[in-house]
């Protein structure tokens, strides 16, 4: 969490005119993508059992409501969300879960799809956005502002390629210190994704 | 001598048994950890990710429930000779105080029964290829855990 802080302070915080251009660039770029998908690296640090976890996957996106995340090594898991149902696939069994009555499932979806996508800097009610830059990235520290969110990170990260606009970092720090870096790479914006993909049956 | 060696041997397999347990029907030693695909479903609500299960030092078995994302829905301790678990970090939208209770004797239970067994409250079912199920009838909460193993492209 230390590290992640100190990163962002090595970073020159934008002057306000420059936080508004650079929201814009990302908004822009969020609203204009219809489907992403690229492959990610997931660390998660955990303090209660002195561990890391590393897994690596891929990621198809599909507005407004259609997620697949999905676990390629060190072993193979899929979580499908799309609209009202979650799909969860291990290699031995498969689960289907209606999230209409899950706050849990819905919030956590909404926050991932969000923050890989740029649209939650624009989330004013649920985060207070400070925009960096540094050389040939922009990063944006974001602090929850509501009671439930702020219970469940204390900040999260985005490090974002200002030429596309895309986000290609997600670092999450959780109230307890345990954290969870994002790495998202070979990203693709608005290639044909078949409905295969997000298919929960 | 032959007395001596077998009060050695026995020294030497009781503290080997100390320094592993059970999760379900698989055996964990010190520093080991064991992973499982998770379902925790109430009252039409759930959450779901990933399990790791460490046994951490003698006798102290931690865990944390993850989601698929990352994020830690809850975390906890077991003291496998006391038989009792401790949740420590749960997500807000679960961190009340009847939850934990509940969650924290559900998991006791889980944890310190190795084979398939029902009770007035819970049933318990315990798979060959490693899975265990948990009902807890009077709050209607179900636990569903399926091992994960790594595969061989591991990296």
């Amino acid at each position: 969490m230390v590290v992640m802080h100190m990163a962002c302070m090595a970073q020159k915080a934008a002057t306000p005119a420059e936080q508004k251009s650079m929201i814009e660039k990302v908004e822009t770029t969020a609203a204009s993508i219809k489907s992403m998908q690229c492959d990610f690296v997931q660390e998660k640090t955990l303090s209660l059992l002195n561990d890391k976890m590393t897994s690596k996957g891929v990621m198809f996106y599909r507005k407004p409501n259609q997620l697949r995340w999905e676990y390629l090594s060190p072993y193979t898991y899929t979580f499908i969300f799309n609209d009202t149902k979650v799909l969860l696939k291990s290699s031995q069994k498969k689960d289907v879960i209606d999230v209409r009555s899950s706050q849990l499932f819905q919030e956590i979806a909404r926050i991932m799809m969000n923050s890989v996508t740029g649209k939650c800097l624009s989330d004013k009610s649920n985060f207070a956005v400070t925009m960096y830059k540094a050389g040939d990235e922009w990063t944006a520290k974001l602090v929850p502002q509501k009671k439930n969110m702020k219970q469940m990170f204390s900040t999260i990260i985005l490090h974002i390629n200002p030429k596309e606009g895309v986000v290609n970092k997600v670092e999450m720090t959780e109230k307890t210190g345990d954290s969870t870096v994002i790495l998202l790479k070979n990203i693709v914006k608005n290639g044909k994704i078949d409905d295969k993909v997000f298919s929960i049956h | 001598m032959t007395r001596f060696s077998a009060f050695i041997s026995a020294l030497a397999f009781a503290t080997a048994l100390s320094a592993q347990t059970s999760v379900g029907n698989k055996t964990v030693n010190v520093g080991e950890s064991v992973r499982y695909s998770t379902l925790i479903s109430f009252r039409g609500s759930g959450v779901s990710g990933i399990s790791i299960l460490k046994l951490k030092e003698e006798n102290m078995l931690v865990g944390a429930l993850i989601n698929e994302f990352g994020i830690k829905a809850m975390d906890f301790t077991y003291n496998c000779k006391k038989g009792k678990a401790k949740l420590v970090n749960v997500i807000s939208f679960l961190d009340k105080w009847y939850i934990r209770k509940v969650v924290q004797a559900d998991l006791a239970f889980m944890l310190k029964t190795t084979e398939s067994t029902t009770t007035k409250r819970r049933v318990l079912t315990v798979e060959d290829d490693g899975s265990i199920d948990l009902q807890n009838k009077k709050y209607n909460i179900n636990y569903h855990l399926i091992p994960i193993t790594e595969d061989a492209t591991k990296e």
